[in-house]
């Protein structure tokens, strides 16, 4: 299902061709009164929903949690646009975190994210992105961070809080199991 | 294209995360928007030639997406009490089963917290600092509460006899130059010393080779520190040294590039501290699972800890004290089996549960006793299946289901081209857990 986002500040409707319903759990967008700080976040969620959207996809590997998660970060955006300086930094730090407790909080999730393999006609990238989507969430946001968005470790670490050694241990292990799958 | 090397993997996952990240939101056929394989490079297809194909099998993973979600919450208790089987027995008299409230922790972008404690034995926990000539040390106490766990209890099982965890992690760190802020200990682009103690049974060679450079694994070179062999290696781009300080615990010291004629000064130089007096209650259940990798702060180790009072598990972390079977239940793809495909099912169950039957999605059935550990009234249980698991049933002495969990298998699912069949469904084994004291 489909639906039109109308932006809260003008009332045009805004990408309407590829914003996805959030069926369910209300557009902050839509719900909230408006206040002078909803056109900044409405420039925000047009600009970064769509790769936030995948962001959260790529970690969770679930369509419809990945919508909850982004709407999740805006809606916590929204409630404290006024402290937070670095808007895209926090969001991109809520949609990782968001993502990885969500799968945290649904044990058995990991068995499911197995079918989800071919996704070109080619063997090769269906083959690594399998293989990328059977690692434990944590390894797979480190992962898409690095080799997708094409952060460094510092930044990583800088970006989701962790200390460097954490993103270092997470990446290396990573690689490890990938490496490993990949070459059996 | 081959993962012979570290560059070729990272090209291999630039390549597919740039071909398929961006279009996994996609479900619908849509010649109008330009799919970007960006600036991967590599064995990518033609969009020219297949892009229609290219997007309606994207269209069919996505909605198998959906199904897939659908599974995993579909995955949840079904009955709390004498759930209907078709391979369960005769259900003999009601169970006398009393499940307490789960508790949620408290969890932030370190871990979950609220743990009770768990004294350590004296000189467990003992770390290590610079020399006074470095100034104040920042000890890193949220990482430490966070990736640190009990290995080894005493044998009363009062206190933690050892201790893992800090790999790679720093646990205290000196701020060097004007562009480190005080708070330095997680802005990686300051200038700092850091000085690590690694709770681990790990080499150094070893430790040196996994904490090299991430390209290409350096130049180690053997040397003695403060009487002990040590290596000097490249953690990145900058000078280390790692030695084993003490048995199980590793010291190691890392300097920025402009400070390398200091390396070894600081590591003659170190002192020992007194360590927390406890910690956080985390216990590894060593025997079921999958076994801790000592690289690793987050493996897939099994772990009873308590809080609030209540006993907690968690399968490689624990991130609440739920004590329905639908919380205390873990299946994972086991990835350490090179025979089967399959699942490993891992979990606590209460004291009065002495066996768990698993049902597989092939209609394959085991029964698996539940066994003590330590000092705690939980019981724990793994096994490893080959297939899938459909159900989970907790068994009292009297064979009586008295909890079920179970994952309702979408037909969807199965027909899916793309998903992985699971063809056999005998149990593989069994392990029983090692009471985790210290001899």
């Amino acid at each position: 299902m489909r639906t039109k986002l109308v932006a809260a500040a003008s009332g045009e409707v805004v990408d309407a061709d590829s914003v996805v319903a959030v069926t369910g759990i209300g557009d902050p967008l839509l719900s909230a009164p408006r206040t002078e700080t909803e056109p900044a976040v409405d420039v925000l969620y047009r600009a970064h929903r769509r790769r936030l959207s995948n962001l959260a996809a790529a970690i969770t590997l679930d369509r419809a949690l990945a919508e909850e998660v982004v709407q999740d970060a805006f809606v916590g955006l929204q409630q404290r646009i006024d402290s937070i300086d670095k808007p895209v930094g926090y969001l991109q730090r809520a949609v990782v975190h968001r993502s990885i407790s969500v799968l945290r909080r649904r044990r058995t999730a990991a068995r499911y994210v197995i079918p989800v393999a071919a996704v070109t006609i080619d063997p090769e990238i269906d083959e690594t992105w399998a293989s990328v989507a059977r690692l434990p969430p944590r390894e797979r946001a480190v992962v898409v961070l690095r080799y997708w968005q094409d952060m460094s470790e510092a930044d990583i670490a800088a970006t989701l809080g962790w200390p460097n050694g954490t993103v270092k241990s997470t990446l290396h292990r990573a690689l490890k199991h990938l490496r490993e799958e990949l070459q059996s | 294209m081959s993962t012979g090397t570290i560059e070729e993997l990272e090209d291999r996952l630039r390549v597919a995360c740039a071909a398929v990240i961006p279009h996994l939101l996609d479900d619908e056929v849509d010649v109008g928007i330009a799919p970007t394989y960006g600036q991967a490079s590599g064995s990518v297809v033609s969009l020219t030639t297949h892009r229609i194909a290219r997007r309606t099998r994207i269209a069919s993973v996505a909605a198998a997406a959906v199904v897939i979600a659908s599974a995993g919450v579909a995955f949840a208790v079904a009955s709390s009490r004498h759930a209907a089987s078709p391979a369960a027995p005769p259900l003999s008299s009601p169970s006398s089963l009393t499940v307490p409230p789960s508790v949620s922790l408290p969890c932030d972008d370190y871990g979950c917290h609220g743990f009770d404690t768990l004294p350590v034995v004296p000189g467990a926990s003992d770390y290590y600092v610079g020399p006074e000539s470095l100034g104040t040390p920042q000890f890193d106490e949220k990482s430490f509460d966070q990736t640190t766990r009990c290995a080894e209890l005493t044998t009363d099982f009062t206190a933690c006899a050892k201790i893992e965890g800090q790999t790679g992690v720093s646990l205290v760190n000196y701020a060097v130059d004007n562009s480190a802020s005080a708070n330095t200990v997680f802005d990686s682009t300051g200038g700092r010393i850091e000085i690590g103690t690694t709770f681990a049974d790990v080499t150094i060679e070893h430790y040196a080779a996994e904490w090299g450079p991430t390209k290409g694994g350096g130049v180690q070179t053997a040397t003695i520190v403060r009487g002990h062999a040590a290596i000097r290696f490249s953690y990145e781009t900058s000078p280390a040294v790692v030695w084993q300080e003490r048995p199980g615990v590793l010291a190691w010291v890392v300097v920025p590039p402009t400070q390398a004629d200091q390396l070894m000064t600081i590591a003659e130089g170190i002192r020992s501290v007194p360590g927390p007096a406890k910690i956080a209650s985390r216990v590894v259940v060593s025997g079921i699972g999958l076994p801790w990798d000592a690289n690793d702060n987050d493996a897939d180790g099994a772990l009873l800890g308590r809080a609030g009072g209540l006993e907690c598990f968690g399968f490689g972390h624990i991130d609440g004290c739920g004590q329905g079977i639908g919380d205390r239940t873990f299946v994972t793809p086991n990835v350490t089996s090179n025979v089967t495909p399959g699942d490993l099912v891992v979990g606590s169950t209460p004291s009065g549960v002495t066996a768990v039957r698993i049902t597989t999605d092939q209609g394959g059935v085991a029964t698996v006793p539940t066994s003590p550990f330590a000092n705690f009234e939980s019981r724990v249980f793994s096994s490893s299946v080959a297939g899938g698991v459909a159900k989970v049933e907790w068994l009292d002495v009297a064979g009586a289901v008295v909890a079920t969990v179970e994952h309702a298998q979408p037909q969807s699912m199965l027909a899916t081209a793309d998903t992985v069949v699971v063809t056999t469904t005998a149990i593989l084994t069994t392990a029983a857990p090692s009471v985790g004291a210290a001899p």
